[in-house]
């Protein structure tokens, strides 16, 4: 068993000198061909030699030596070297031509499509269209816009949701930071998303309002930005008052304040 | 330029040559020339020149004078050169013989192996009106899609837009047999679709006969009992051609769905598919090395499948689609489109070597007369192509396949759907309808559905 593995040992060393060697000078190039076949015709013999040694050994001794040799250096010693690389040349084939004259050659092995059918298969991919800014689909409305795009709301939410639970098992901290920054992103989106339809019906209301008073013969309120604004503020403050958020949100603003009012008055000094 | 052209003349350009006392030269001088005028004779006039510059008196009455060394030496050298001529003619003889002994082997081998090259169609003169046979059979009572001849001349199968192909006797016309391959067309949808003989094949040996019955499936015949052996699934469209390898059991078929696929009827099986195409395919052939080629209708593209090599060689010609190709030899091939071409190939150019187009006109509305089917008979420069135009046009290949000529044309009223050369060189058989062999876009009222045998006539050869 030792000898196998000493032949073994000797003969693996002796490729990695061949493989060091090769990447010397051309000038040494053909004596380096000489060398590599003799090197072959003596590697075969020491395989043979290794095969008889393996030969008279049991299964439980080859198990064992195969365990401390590991099995890539076992195979290359048993079955040679190279020999799943020769295969792959061998379906590599060069179809060089001799000159521009000659036919192109080429292989017979692919399926290739219809006449034009690549040529289609590769527009279809191509083409993206935003429907925002195609004047196929009409003007935009924005309103018809989020509508139609209503799911990508739920797609949002079960995108952040999807987020929270992967942020708790990566742990490489960049990544971390990446996905909250999309979370953030998309949390702020539905955010205003809510606004905005609150806003929405706000609106609704009025014009229902100013439709009634029209049909009832008063003169309708047309409400001005400045008063829209104004009731908003009114809502809001009384939300923050409820939710008891009254006093931190207060707090905040006017720390905004002060830092903006401190900016205007060192940039006019 | 100049030092080229009078290379040689110095050598024997004496005037150049510094002045020699008179007395010793005027000997040495005229044996020289003798010397000169036996050994070649293209220099006379350069002599001529010379002796008229020798005007000595003492030239002309020579004394017998004792003869010096330097004379003895020159009459061995003349001796020895002489033996030398006798040797070399003789071994000329022999190299001659040799040469032609070796020349004579070397035709015979290819002949046997059907590798030879003949120039033989200087010697057609025409064809004989008086036996043209036409053959007619009420079970192909309709247009005549294909031909195929037996290796030895001695029969023919003929299929039509029936479902029968009827055998034949080619020397007599006489029909031999028949069959019918309705029988075993597949069924769709519990349904038999009319059969349309698109093409067959026979294989040398005579053992086998593949025929396409316008469906997916090739079907085996048995060409001598006129029995099904086996129908090949496979292609997933409808198989437009089918050719052997020669001397071989190794059948190559081409479909619409774009491909090759290989076949051995020894083992009754699939062996491979060949992938390229890019439009229907639309004929094939092959010789007896492992390769076939293929005309790709619409995609204007021409292939030789190396088959154990797997890949393909493109050529690319014609305007409009590819409808039949043939190969002249192991190099050479021909094909015609619908643009109503004729171009010949190199195996070795990727472009035609020579086009030749409106080969049979074209009609009324401007568009050319497709051409429906070419012959060609195999290592020699004899072709024929056929079309609606009413003939059967026989061409002959000049300087190495480069041009074309046309010998003389048969007149032939309707579709030439098919056309084939008897291997001898003795018959062309055509295969007429009154529509074109794959639909009815034309019809032709005045032909007859028929197979036309015509005999060729020969120059008697020396």
């Amino acid at each position: 068993m030792s000898s196998a593995k000493v032949k073994m040992g000797k003969s693996l060393k002796e490729d990695r000198d061949v493989e060091t060697s090769d990447d010397s000078d051309d000038s040494e190039a053909d004596e380096q061909s000489n060398e590599e076949q003799n090197q072959e015709s003596s590697d075969d013999t020491e395989r043979n030699e290794i095969r008889s040694d393996l030969s008279t050994m049991s299964f439980v001794q080859l198990m064992k030596l195969k365990e401390e040799l590991g099995t890539k250096v076992y195979n290359e010693a048993i079955f040679g070297k190279g020999s799943k690389s020769s295969s792959r040349e061998k379906t590599k084939t060069d179809f060089k031509r001799a000159n521009k004259n000659r036919p192109r050659e080429m292989s017979s092995k692919r399926p290739v499509p219809f006449l034009g059918g690549e040529e289609r298969q590769r527009a279809e991919q191509t083409s993206s269209r935003d429907p925002r800014f195609d004047e196929n689909c009409g003007e935009y409305d924005s309103k018809i816009f989020k509508t139609n795009y209503e799911f990508v709301n739920d797609i949002r939410e079960k995108e952040v949701h999807s987020l929270k639970k992967k942020m708790r098992k990566v742990e490489d901290e960049e990544k971390r930071k990446e996905m909250k920054l999309v979370m953030q992103r998309l949390q702020n989106q539905m955010r205003e998303e809510k606004k905005r339809k609150i806003r929405e019906e706000v609106l609704k209301e009025e014009k229902e309002e100013i439709k009634k008073a029209k049909e009832e013969g008063r003169t309708p309120w047309y409400k001005t930005k400045k008063e829209r604004q104004l009731t908003e503020l009114v809502k809001q403050y009384e939300d923050l008052k409820k939710s008891g958020r009254l006093v931190k949100h207060l707090e905040k603003r006017r720390k905004k304040n002060a830092s903006k009012d401190r900016k205007k008055f060192k940039s006019g000094i | 330029m100049s030092s080229f052209f009078i290379k040689h003349k110095p050598k024997f350009n004496k005037k150049r040559k510094p002045e020699v006392p008179a007395t010793k030269t005027s000997g040495t001088a005229k044996k020289k020339k003798a010397v000169k005028e036996e050994s070649d004779e293209e220099i006379q006039s350069d002599d001529a020149f010379v002796s008229g510059e020798e005007s000595d008196p003492a030239d002309l009455f020579p004394e017998p004078e004792q003869e010096t060394a330097q004379d003895k030496r020159l009459r061995l050298a003349k001796k020895y050169l002489e033996e030398i001529e006798k040797e070399e003619q003789s071994r000329a003889e022999d190299k001659e013989v040799h040469d032609l002994v070796s020349q004579r082997l070397q035709d015979e081998y290819l002949d046997s192996k059907g590798k030879l090259r003949k120039n033989i169609a200087d010697q057609y003169t025409g064809y004989n009106e008086k036996t043209i046979k036409i053959l007619k059979n009420k079970r192909q009572n309709l247009p005549l899609t294909s031909i195929v001849i037996s290796q030895n001349g001695a029969f023919m199968f003929t299929g039509c837009k029936t479902s029968f192909v009827v055998k034949w006797s080619v020397p007599s016309g006489e029909k031999l047999g028949f069959f019918d391959c309705l029988s075993h067309v597949e069924q769709i949808n519990g349904n038999k679709r009319r059969p349309h003989i698109l093409a067959m094949a026979l294989s040398s040996d005579m053992r086998f006969l593949a025929l396409a019955d316008g469906g997916n499936n090739i079907q085996i015949w048995c060409p001598d009992k006129l029995t099904h052996i086996k129908n090949f699934k496979g292609h997933r469209d409808v198989v437009t051609a089918l050719t052997f390898r020669k001397d071989t059991h190794q059948l190559y078929s081409a479909s619409k769905d774009r491909s090759v696929k290989i076949w051995s009827l020894d083992e009754m099986a699939y062996i491979e598919s060949l992938f390229g195409h890019q439009a229907a395919i639309t004929g094939i052939d092959a010789l007896s090395r492992e390769r076939a080629i293929t005309s790709g209708g619409t995609d204007c593209s021409i292939r030789i499948w190396k088959i154990t090599e797997e890949s393909q060689l493109i050529y690319n010609g014609h305007k409009g689609s590819i409808e039949t190709v043939k190969l002249i030899n192991d190099e050479n091939f021909v094909s015609g489109g619908d643009d109503g071409s004729l171009c010949l190939w190199s195996a070795l150019k990727k472009k035609p070597l020579h086009i030749q187009t409106l080969v049979h006109g074209s009609q009324e509305n401007g568009e050319a007369n497709w051409i429906t089917a070419i012959a060609t008979l195999l290592n020699t420069d004899l072709l024929a192509s056929g079309s609606c135009d009413g003939f059967i046009r026989v061409w002959r290949t000049l300087n190495n396949g480069k041009t074309l000529k046309e010998l003389f044309a048969i007149p032939m009223c309707g579709f030439v759907n098919s056309l084939a050369f008897t291997n001898d060189g003795r018959y062309l058989i055509a295969a007429v309808g009154q529509e074109h062999r794959l639909g009815r876009w034309w019809r032709i009222k005045e032909a007859k559905n028929s197979i036309v045998i015509i005999e060729l006539n020969k120059k008697e050869s020396s």
